[in-house]
């Protein structure tokens, strides 16, 4: 594995006092905390090297291995050696330090400091981390009530999606994210949903619309089209003389309302008019017809 | 009728290393939810995720119950605008 500077990390020079090594720690660890920053997995990664980094050089016997073996501690078979006799810290430290879960510290700092580098906090029961997982789904898999397989951590974990699950929506697996420590519950999974757009269809909360072709005749004299919906064909009525833009509503077609079985959003279907093309002679002539009776 | 589960204040101070009376002290600034029942205190379940986020930031950054209701303010205020810009982006989606 990469080795780490310790040093640069924390921006400190390798001769730094304790207090320099603090005062550097806090002032990152203000700004990279994981609770400061909920939704910036780069500051939870920056935040635990901090954390690694803390740990190592706030403790005179770990910054002395450190420094001493540093850059070329994996060539180091006396360092190897030392690292197997090395005592285990038991320095406190707890609950964020689940907030990384197995990866808490690099393989880096394993290497250096064994498992039992690992802070560990007497028997206190601690919560495990929450993991956060996005899944993308299509317009049309957010129409229905449907399972999904997802792989967590190697474990299938088969979910319900409600229907009407909106775009940026999180939904909450209690219990499978990473395990407690010292047999604390288990951390929760929080899913992200992010909805592609659909080619045919536009979403606007629950209302869906959709722009319907017609043709000249039957927008001129009347009649009916059948169209696809989500969820199945739909026959419509068009009055006579229906205009290239007309919008009509259609109660209860629309997206499935999240969570409320039955309930629906409207439908909107806007009709563009096509004009024919490739007209016969025949048809010019009706169409002259028909202009100059207008006048 | 559905029924909560209380942990011990106590316990769960010990179990964070922290005073009693930095809990009390959050409760009386609003930050966390303490039930009295029968002269003993809890928290409750429910709560006990945002109890434990306060007394992260309490032991890392060595934050007062004063600094605690700032940022819980301001974390407040960034969820909204992060539900905020969630409706904002799905509006502007149905016009891309």
């Amino acid at each position: 594995m990469d080795f780490i500077d310790y040093y640069q990390i924390l921006g400190i020079d390798k001769k730094a006092s304790e207090e320099e090594i603090k005062k550097a720690y806090r002032k990152l660890a203000r700004k990279l905390h994981p609770d400061i920053n909920p939704n910036d997995k780069e500051a939870h990664k920056k935040f635990q090297q901090v954390n690694e980094a803390n740990e190592v050089l706030s403790d005179p016997e770990k910054r002395k291995k450190y420094d001493q073996y540093g850059k070329d501690w994996q060539h180091a078979d006396q360092f190897e050696r030392a690292a197997g006799q090395r005592q285990q810290s038991s320095q406190g430290g707890q609950a964020y330090s689940n907030d990384f879960g197995d990866d808490e510290f690099s393989g880096f700092f394993e290497s250096m400091f064994g498992g039992g580098g690992r802070r560990k906090s007497s028997q206190a029961k601690f919560r495990g981390q929450d993991y956060n997982s996005e899944l993308r789904l299509s317009l049309r898999d957010a129409y229905t009530t449907h399972q999904r397989t997802l792989t967590i951590n190697g474990k299938n974990v088969r979910i319900t999606i409600p229907a009407g699950i909106e775009h940026g929506q999180t939904i909450k697996l209690k219990g499978y994210g990473a395990p407690g420590v010292n047999q604390g519950p288990h951390g929760d999974l929080y899913i992200t949903f992010v909805l592609e757009n659909d080619l045919r269809y536009k979403r606007l909360g629950n209302d869906l619309y959709v722009t319907e072709e017609i043709d000249l005749y039957t927008a001129v004299l009347g009649g009916e089209v059948t169209f696809e919906t989500m969820s199945g064909k739909l026959k419509l009525k068009v009055n006579p003389e229906t205009q290239n833009g007309t919008k009509i509503r259609l109660k209860g077609k629309g997206f499935p309302v999240y969570k409320k079985e039955g309930a629906f959003g409207d439908l909107y279907v806007t009709y563009q008019v096509k004009i024919p093309t490739n007209l016969t002679e025949k048809q010019q002539e009706l169409f002259k017809e028909i202009s100059q009776l207008q006048r | 009728m559905q029924t909560e589960q209380l942990i011990l204040l106590e316990t769960f101070c010990t179990y964070h290393h922290v005073e009693v009376s930095f809990l009390t002290s959050l409760h009386e600034y609003g930050l966390v939810e303490i039930v009295s029942k029968e002269d003993l205190s809890y928290i409750p379940e429910s709560k006990v995720k945002e109890a434990e986020q306060l007394v992260r930031l309490h032991n890392d950054l060595e934050l007062s119950p004063e600094g605690l209701e700032i940022v819980c303010y301001l974390l407040d205020q960034l969820k909204n605008k992060d539900e905020e810009l969630n409706n904002l982006q799905n509006k502007l989606r149905f016009y891309e």
